[in-house]
């Protein structure tokens, strides 16, 4: 029974903690360049951060978009419609 | 017996597999999490308490489920936390805030909220089983100690 619990512990301990670094978003490339907003025509830079200048509300749309150096182009990085709100926050 | 015991492992596992996944992706990508915790409908005064307490508890958690001595305290905790997601998630499908936010925030960020109570209704049950076997357990082997006195 020990080696059981001990063989399915190590796997939860190595699966979850490996799957969080395997599926780790690449945010480094995210805040290079900053944060970006489709505004209709262009990709406008975003004021303030989440929560505190811009809301994502819903799941519809993206909310903001990330500029990929290597590739020239704007990649989805959060999903929701951008809302401004004030930079002081809720 | 042995049946129990194994399922009560499984249990285990899988709650710690959901908690230490939860915890540590949100430590690897702490300015997003700030981020994702300030968009949500709650004053924005509460998320440096919030960015800590979570996943501190998280791990908190994995840990009592590893021990056998802490591990009914660590079912009984996983049904805590996870009840409050389940509310809070409800509460969100409600239109209870000015505003639906992102799903981004969540364990798995791809999820809707309706697959968000989905996910949490099938983790707090998962924790009600685990605390029903470990009860059973301990009481079969407090059981099986009284008789070996008499």
């Amino acid at each position: 029974m020990n080696k059981i619990k001990q063989t399915l512990m190590t796997f939860a301990i190595l699966v979850s903690i490996g799957s969080a670094f395997a599926f780790r978003p690449h945010t480094s490339k995210a805040f290079e360049n900053g944060l970006y907003y489709y505004n209709g025509s262009g990709y406008v830079p975003v004021t303030g951060n989440m929560g505190q200048g811009y809301l994502c509300v819903g799941n519809s749309d993206v909310c903001t978009y990330f500029f990929n150096s290597s590739t020239q182009t704007y990649n989805p990085y959060i999903t929701g419609n951008y809302t401004p709100v004030a930079l002081t926050g809720k | 017996m042995i049946r129990r015991q194994v399922l009560i492992e499984c249990i285990s596992a899988l709650l710690i597999m959901l908690f230490l996944y939860a915890s540590v992706s949100k430590f690897l990508d702490f300015t997003t999490f700030n981020g994702e915790m300030n968009n949500q409908p709650l004053p924005n005064s509460w998320t440096p308490f919030l960015v800590w307490f979570i996943p501190g508890s998280e791990i908190a958690i994995s840990l009592a489920l590893m021990i056998e001595r802490t591990r009914l305290a660590g079912f009984y905790a996983s049904l805590f936390l996870m009840s409050l997601f389940t509310i809070y998630t409800a509460i969100i499908l409600f239109h209870f805030f000015s505003y639906i936010p992102c799903s981004c925030g969540g364990v798995i960020k791809k999820l809707t909220w309706n697959q968000h109570l989905a996910f949490n209704l099938f983790f707090v049950a998962l924790s009600v089983c685990g605390i029903i076997l470990q009860r059973r357990k301990h009481y079969s082997l407090h059981n099986q100690q009284k008789n070996s006195f008499v």
